[in-house]
């Protein structure tokens, strides 16, 4: 319980700083990030076949790439249940760790490297998301960019609707859609 | 008075039906009406809380990633709604995030308390709902709706209600006016048909019934009522009829006996006429009489006065002749013959006859002057005395006296006695000179006075000549036949009338006479 509490009190002065130092943006900003992956599930289901519905099992992040967050994560998930489940982090190196995971980031990487991490997860119900130009065309599911001062996301819908998500038309009013599926209607 | 109870049954049913209409519509409109406002504002919240779910649904993203702008895009949505004014959106504390205004006069309101969802305040509905994000309470968004339109639509919507209101009024008038009449008609035609009743006194009108309800029952009721009336009307027509004949009979009646009775009055108006004529005349002749009685007292004075002077003066005379004739008998009565003494007793005869009519005038006269003494007088003894006299006087007679016990008189002893002498006298005068004469004297009593009689069996006298009995020198025999003066029972008469009695006789030729005197009871001396 101390070490809870002890946890809450730092994610309150942490954020409490963030919102202080506005203006210094990049450490800022990579705060933002790592608690909007969390948002973002609130809009997204899972398949129904995923090992998500598993509620004893944890939901696994990981983190592939170069990792933007520095502790970010750590410091939020460690008492932030996502979709009401305990938060596993897991920074991987090979694309085959990839699997096991719900969420994954996708940090700076090499385009071939990317493109292989893309056809991976293509048909997997794995949210991706990554913070470089360009990404959600290339197939990853979300894409953080920067719109002045505002931290706003691009989303492929085609790649979402590949993956098996169902997204929440309020995250797609928010985003700037990319590959958009075609109403078939 | 309740002004409406003067109002006609036409009207008071109009107004009746009226009322009710105007009430019950009026009701049944408010009611609608209240009705129709409750479901304005239902369903003014219900589309603010469609709108607000709506919006909150967009919201949800732009405030989980506490995206301001996004949520101001979002709200500005409100542009294309026309009620809704502002719409603001509050964190999960309740502070407000951010807001957008239509109007910026308008001030963004503060968020509404907690489980109060909507008010309506002023102008405006305050809407608030809370915006939820997979079962979560992420913040609250807030309207402000303008109930303007709301309103205009109340508006219209009671104006017409007003309109059908005074059409259905005016509709029921209507028909009011002419149902009222299935009412109003049969009791105006009672009303007509009473009025012809009580204007013509006819009660043989009878009311028509057209209906079967109660009025047509008031119309059974009515007609019984002037059956009855009239009956009893009828009946006293006749009393009426009746009575007037019998006031007009009784007023010939009265009539009748009114000219009688002043014929009567008249007729004692003329007898009070005539008795006091009769009154007048009686007073002059009672004055007459008066001085005539008393001329007649003086006249009487002077004729007693000088009856008596010359009775007096007549006596002497009188009794020189009978002096000398006696004398001349005695000295020369035997130098006469036969003859000549015979002349010379008729002298003396002559002149004692004229000596005792002398005496008897005296007597008669003197009466006039003469004061009576009353004194009780036993009438027996006084007759027993004059029978004594009568027999000393003519011999050799006998009186056979039948006397019952006779009352006592009050008078003056002398002059009754007078009375009786002369009557009991004259009785045996003008008696058959037989062997006894049978007298009968009596008495009884009356109411003022006592009535006595003497009753003899002699000659009698004829009733035609009763008036002359009691009158002076007045004789019915021949003085031959009965010697006498003529003046007895004149002197009898006025001796009783002095006494205050009277005096009458009874009688028939040859068989007898009664005399009769009465004497006043009692009276003082």
């Amino acid at each position: 319980m101390k070490r809870l509490r002890t946890t809450f009190k730092t994610v309150a002065i942490l954020l409490f700083l963030v919102q202080l130092q506005t203006s210094f943006a990049e450490k800022n900003e990579q705060l933002v990030k790592a608690i909007f992956l969390e948002k973002f599930t609130q809009f997204i289901d899972w398949p129904s076949e995923s090992t998500i519905e598993d509620s004893s099992s944890p939901f696994i992040l990981g983190v592939i790439g170069k990792n933007p967050f520095g502790t970010n994560l750590e410091d939020i998930y460690s008492s932030q249940k996502i979709k009401n489940r305990k938060v596993e982090i897991r920074y991987l190196s090979n694309i085959e760790e990839i699997e096991a995971c719900h969420l994954l980031f996708i940090g700076k990487a090499k385009k071939d490297i990317i493109s292989q991490i893309i056809s991976y997860t293509r048909d997997k119900s794995i949210l991706t998301v990554s913070d470089s130009k360009g990404n959600a065309k290339r197939g990853v599911c979300i894409n953080f960019y920067q719109d002045g001062e505002k931290i706003r996301f691009e989303i492929n819908q085609t790649a979402v609707q590949i993956s098996g998500f169902k997204m929440s038309y309020k995250l797609l009013k928010l985003a700037r859609i990319v590959k958009p599926v075609k109403s078939e209607l | 008075m309740n002004p409406f109870n003067s109002f006609s049954i036409k009207n008071k049913l109009i107004a009746i039906i009226l009322t009710v209409t105007f009430l019950t519509t009026g009701i049944g409109f408010a009611l609608v009406v209240i009705n129709e406002i409750n479901h304005m504002k239902e369903d003014l919240i219900e589309k603010s809380n469609l709108t607000a779910k709506m919006m909150g649904e967009y919201c949800v993203a732009p405030i989980v990633f506490n995206d301001v702008d996004g949520i101001q895009e979002i709200l500005k949505k409100i542009n294309s709604l026309p009620n809704v004014i502002t719409a603001s959106v509050y964190d999960v504390n309740g502070a407000l995030m951010t807001s957008y205004r239509k109007n910026d006069d308008l001030k963004i309101h503060e968020m509404l308390k907690q489980n109060v969802k909507a008010t309506f305040k002023g102008d405006y509905l305050h809407f608030h709902r809370s915006i939820d994000n997979n079962g979560e309470n992420i913040g609250t968004i807030g309207l402000f709706v303008s109930t303007t339109q709301m309103e205009k639509e109340i508006y219209s919507s009671i104006q017409t209600m007003l309109l059908l209101l005074a059409c259905l009024i005016t509709l029921s008038y209507f028909l009011a006016t002419s149902f009222q009449k299935i009412i109003s008609k049969p009791i105006n035609s009672l009303r007509m048909v009473t009025k012809s009743i009580s204007s013509s006194v006819d009660y043989s009108i009878r009311a028509t019934k057209t209906t079967n309800d109660e009025i047509g029952g008031l119309y059974d009721d009515f007609n019984d009522l002037i059956e009855q009336i009239q009956f009893q009307q009828e009946a006293k027509d006749k009393a009426e009829e009746k009575l007037r004949e019998h006031s007009v009979n009784l007023e010939n009646e009265v009539q009748k006996r009114t000219i009688d009775l002043s014929k009567q009055m008249e007729e004692v108006e003329q007898l009070n006429q005539a008795m006091l004529n009769l009154m007048e005349d009686q007073r002059i002749t009672n004055e007459t009489l008066s001085t005539t009685s008393h001329q007649l007292r003086e006249t009487n004075k002077e004729l007693e006065a000088f009856a008596y002077s010359v009775s007096h003066d007549l006596r002497a005379p009188l009794r020189a002749i009978d002096g000398f004739a006696e004398m001349l008998f005695e000295d020369y009565g035997e130098k006469l013959d036969a003859e000549g003494q015979h002349q010379i007793d008729v002298i003396q005869q002559s002149a004692r006859s004229m000596g005792a009519l002398i005496d008897g005038l005296l007597k008669f006269s003197r009466l006039g002057r003469k004061g009576l003494h009353y004194s009780r007088i036993e009438m027996f003894d006084l007759v027993k005395d004059v029978l004594e006299q009568i027999k000393l006087t003519s011999s050799g007679i006998k009186i056979d006296l039948r006397m019952t016990d006779l009352l006592p008189a009050n008078g003056d002893r002398t002059l009754i006695k007078e009375v009786l002498a002369n009557l009991l006298s004259n009785a045996v005068k003008y008696s058959k000179q037989d062997d006894s004469i049978p007298i009968t004297i009596g008495s009884r009593t009356e109411k003022t006075e006592n009535v006595y009689f003497v009753k003899d069996n002699g000659v009698g006298f004829d009733m035609k000549y009763v008036d002359k009995l009691f009158k002076v020198f007045q004789r019915l025999h021949k003085p031959a036949d009965y010697e006498g003066t003529g003046i007895g029972l004149a002197l009898v008469q006025r001796i009783i009338y002095r006494h205050g009695g009277r005096v009458w006789a009874e009688g028939i030729v040859n068989e007898g006479a009664t005399f009769y005197f009465t004497l006043p009871k009692e009276k003082d001396a």
